[in-house]
């Protein structure tokens, strides 16, 4: 049985019973749409990100650093900064104090490049919606170009030997033996403190994912099958990076579009294209970049973002090609 | 009262001024005499040991980081560190 069924089951009430609306109708079709995946991506959030959060109470950022730090992994260390970015929230404020303390820690650019990379792309929110919407095969299809492209990205950095475009000031800070005040909390108060970060993720995107979920279910509802393929058909070969330069100014408005290009997928946008503009907009942020100018010289900062941008047009073939 | 050096580090975001407005006020509610600084130097952030804003520290040791802890958690760590002086 899926598991979603209690929600089907209210989505049928609501639509046929509450609203009397005639089934088989546009209007019932979008409404029902609306309904089953608003509750079932909210509850897929709330899930993952107290996951998430629990899982960061006890694995901050600074352990995961003095775990990469503690010996050599002979090249595995790109796929665990990888997985360790996926697990990090990413906060456009957090990532210069990120920067400067993994290249302080001696850990090769490279390999920061690889967790800089991974952590906007692979995030909880993006998660969430992506089983919500497409289902747990195209989710870790995400997940897996992910951390392809930030393993990649970092290799390449690392052999170009570009420390010399890092500003100097961030080779000689030099961090104390960190002292945290960890008190023993107890079971409460983690659940509290989890709770309260899940919630707040939460809350900040709420309004967004319902505005999409509400687009994508008239989309759903009133836009003929197959719709968009006759366009995008039209745009041929350059239908990839059109829609991945499109998506790099949508950056704040992540969470709202992905339920949105569920459904223009359902109506005949290839699912390589669509893959490659939502990874764009979760992962390229023009004002990131600019936040990151502060520690890094402009040539550094253009090869990171040539390489991720490159990366996503080249996952969205790869998949408009095997999908 | 004891001098006690309570920080607060954030580049600026946000929830760095939120916290730092929250722990002024519990600070001003103990005793009217304890400061908070501000920091917005994210150099002296790293060099603490902490990598994500924004930070919440009293006389250097971190009490929070990356996050925005209550008002009564602010307040168990400020008397804390007041009744071990």
């Amino acid at each position: 049985m899926d598991i979603f069924y209690p929600f089907e089951w209210l989505a049928d009430y609501i639509t046929f019973v509450v609203f009397h609306l005639q089934a088989d109708t546009r209007l019932a079709e979008a409404c029902h749409f609306f309904i089953y995946d608003s509750l079932k991506i909210l509850v897929l959030i709330l899930l993952i990100t107290h996951l998430m959060s629990l899982l960061r109470y006890y694995l901050p950022v600074e352990k995961l650093r003095d775990f990469l730090k503690s010996r050599n992994f002979y090249g595995l260390d790109y796929f665990l900064a990888t997985i360790f970015g996926a697990v990090t929230p990413f906060c456009s404020c957090s990532s210069i104090p990120l920067f400067i303390g993994f290249v302080e820690a001696g850990i090769p650019l490279g390999v920061t490049f690889a967790f800089l990379i991974a952590s906007p792309l692979i995030n909880e929110v993006a998660l969430a919606l992506f089983i919500g919407m497409f289902g747990l095969k195209i989710t870790a299809l995400y997940v897996g170009a992910g951390i392809a492209i930030g393993i990649v990205g970092g290799f390449i950095i690392e052999h170009l030997h570009l420390e010399r475009f890092v500003e100097d000031f961030v080779w000689q800070v030099k961090s104390q033996p960190r002292q945290i005040e960890r008190k023993k909390a107890s079971w409460k108060e983690v659940v509290r403190n989890v709770s309260r970060e899940a919630l707040g993720i939460t809350k900040k995107i709420v309004w967004y994912v319902l505005a999409g979920v509400g687009i994508g279910a008239l989309i759903h509802g009133y836009v003929p099958q197959g719709f968009f393929a006759a366009y995008l058909q039209k745009a041929g070969w350059w239908g990839v990076p059109l829609a991945v330069i499109l998506a790099v100014p949508l950056y704040s408005n992540a969470s709202g579009v992905i339920p949105i290009m569920q459904s223009l997928v359902e109506k005949g946008v290839p699912l390589g294209t669509a893959l490659a503009l939502m990874m764009a907009i979760v992962g390229v942020s023009l004002p990131e970049a600019l936040i990151l100018k502060k520690v890094i010289k402009w040539p550094l900062l253009t090869i990171f973002f040539g390489i991720v941008t490159l990366g996503i047009i080249l996952i969205g073939y790869l998949f408009n090609v095997i999908l | 009262m004891q001098k006690i050096k309570i920080q607060v580090f954030g580049s600026g975001c946000p929830t760095c001024e939120m916290l730092y407005n929250r722990v002024s006020k519990v600070a001003k509610e103990i005793s009217p005499e304890l400061e908070v600084d501000y920091i917005t130097n994210i150099r002296k952030m790293v060099e603490l040991g902490a990598m994500s804003s924004p930070v919440f520290a009293i006389d250097k040791r971190i009490i929070t980081a990356g996050q925005l802890p209550e008002e009564e958690e602010i307040k168990k760590a400020i008397e804390a560190r007041l009744a071990d002086k």
